[in-house]
Formats: C-alpha cells, structure tokens, sequence
C-alpha cells in the first residue's frame, strides 16, 4: 500500500513538471515569436571625476557621462544636470534618457558626495552660490572631451540645482568662473524664484544672453515671484526674449517630476 | 513626500509636499528636449 502511495506521488511529479515545462516552452516560444524583444541602445556610460572651478584648493567632484551611442565621431552638443537638495534622484536619469536619445551626451553631477552627504534637506551648504563653481568645473571638463562641441554645452537643473542654473546665466558668475567658457542654454525646474534680486548673492540681471527656459507649478510656494521677476526687471535683462517660463498648471509643489 | 524647508514659503520656511505627477513629468520632458534641441542642435 505505501509503495503503491509512493509511486502514485513520484508519477503526479512527473507529470506535474513535464506540464509546467511544456506550457512554460510553449510559451516562450510562441511569444518569442510574436513579439520579438526590442531594448532601447544605452549609451556609454562613465563615472567620471574633475575639479570644481572654486579656485586655488578645489574640491574633486564626481559625475556620471553618458554619450548616446552612433554619435561617437561626432561632435556633439551636451547638458549638465544638476541634482535637487536631495541628491541625485530619479529626476536626473528621466532627463537623461531623453536627452541621450535625442543625440545629446549628459552629464550628472553628484554636488553632495564630494562634501560627505549622501542627500538631505538638513546638512547641506548654507547658499547655493557656494555650489556655482561646481557647475563651471563640470563645464571646463566636457569642453576638453572628444567628440563634445565646447561652445554648445546646455546647463539644467531641479531646485538647488536650477538656482544654480539661473546665476550661471548671469555674467558676474560666468566671468568669475568660466574663464572663457559660458554655457549655450539654461534650464531651471523650479528655481526658487521668490530669492532673486531680494537675496545677496542671488541677482538675476546682467544675463550673459544665452536662453533660459523656467518651469515651474503653477501652485508652488517657492516660485511666486517667478512672474514679478519677468515684469519688474525688464530693463536689466540683457537676454528678456530669450527667457521663457512654462508654468505646469495646478501643481502644489516641487517635484512634480520625481518618481 | 512632506519635508520642512527654510527656503519654502518665500524665505520664511515652512512644510513642502512633494506630488509626482507622471503626465506634468513626460511633458515636462518633452519641453526641454525640444529646448535643448532648438538651442543646442541648430
């Protein structure tokens, strides 16, 4: 009786995983070749180091380079990313994607790991002017890479990084620490807007021309001087037309693009 | 996400509430690749 138990039980065995092979095998192949899998080509990718622009005892900053592949003989245009308050987050890398895919090499910029944080609201630098010269190192680095056009390098960023991206526009910080080099294009998510022009060190006048395009939510309470700083200093800005401020309606805070 | 930040507010600190939105965020997206793409590929 228990040897008729034990081979009724090594035969459902049997039978139960021939089944799931053959169902398994039979799936995989029939949707093999339904639908033949397509990944999207990644772009090199390099963790790279060089030094921030701040001077006679520079810091070493670290970034991530991504050049799309297929353009590698190319002399192609590239974007600086720079992170949040929090760090590099998920912002970063949904840029990136797109942007590799739209033929233009990224790179992005940890601002934290060369000061010991790991990200966090509490701890970080006390201005963000601190941090500017760290956008121009990122930029003196890729104008000296090959196959990168030094004259058409964007700069882009979210929050802290976007407040660095809007002084980067402007020419005291460009003649400081660009030595010859400024960016071809700026692009500030939700820069803090309220801080310019009221706050030391944070002046938005005297634009060394090159585009800035500004977004933000429509209901955020950082950036509710975004309209006044358009309207009262028209006069000073060098490149007014070229500024343009997309307002995403009916969104409460920053971040509307962190996943 | 909520966090305390002394810069929200305009300067006088106050809670920040972080709300992903996965439509403002690809149309966002979308916007600075054309940017980039206008300013930096012409």
């Amino acid at each position: 009786m228990r040897f008729l138990a034990s081979q009724c039980r090594f035969a459902l065995i049997i039978a139960s995983l021939l089944l799931t092979t053959n169902t398994f095998a039979g799936g995989y192949l029939s949707n093999h070749h339904k639908h033949r899998l397509s990944f999207p080509e990644l772009p090199y990718i390099s963790y790279v180091s060089f030094p921030s622009a701040s001077g006679s005892d520079p810091i070493t900053i670290s970034a991530q380079l991504r050049i799309p592949k297929g353009y590698e003989k190319e002399n192609i245009p590239a974007v600086i990313i720079m992170h949040g308050s929090a760090g590099v987050d998920s912002r970063g890398s949904l840029y990136a994607l797109a942007l590799n895919k739209a033929g233009i090499a990224t790179l992005e910029v940890d601002l934290w790991a060369a000061r010991g944080w790991v990200g966090s609201v509490t701890g970080r630098p006390n201005t963000v002017p601190e941090t500017v010269p760290d956008a121009f190192g990122a930029l003196k680095f890729l104008a000296t890479q090959p196959g990168v056009n030094a004259e058409k390098i964007g700069l882009m960023g979210f929050s802290w990084g976007g407040v660095i991206t809007m002084l980067a526009a402007t020419t005291p910080y460009s003649d400081q620490f660009g030595e010859g080099l400024s960016f071809a294009s700026h692009m500030a998510n939700y820069p803090v807007c309220w801080a310019y022009n009221v706050v030391p060190g944070y002046e938005f006048y005297d634009l060394t021309g090159a585009p800035v395009l500004i977004q933000s939510g429509e209901l955020d309470t950082y950036q509710i001087r975004v309209a006044i700083l358009l309207v009262l200093y028209p006069a000073r800005l060098k490149a007014y037309s070229a500024i343009v401020n997309t307002v995403m309606p009916h969104m409460h805070g920053i971040g509307y693009n962190q996943k | 996400m909520t966090v305390t930040d002394p810069y929200a507010c305009l300067g006088t600190g106050c809670e920040v509430t972080f709300t992903p939105n996965l439509r403002q965020a690809l149309k966002s997206e979308r916007n600075v690749v054309r940017f980039f793409r206008n300013t930096l590929q012409h």
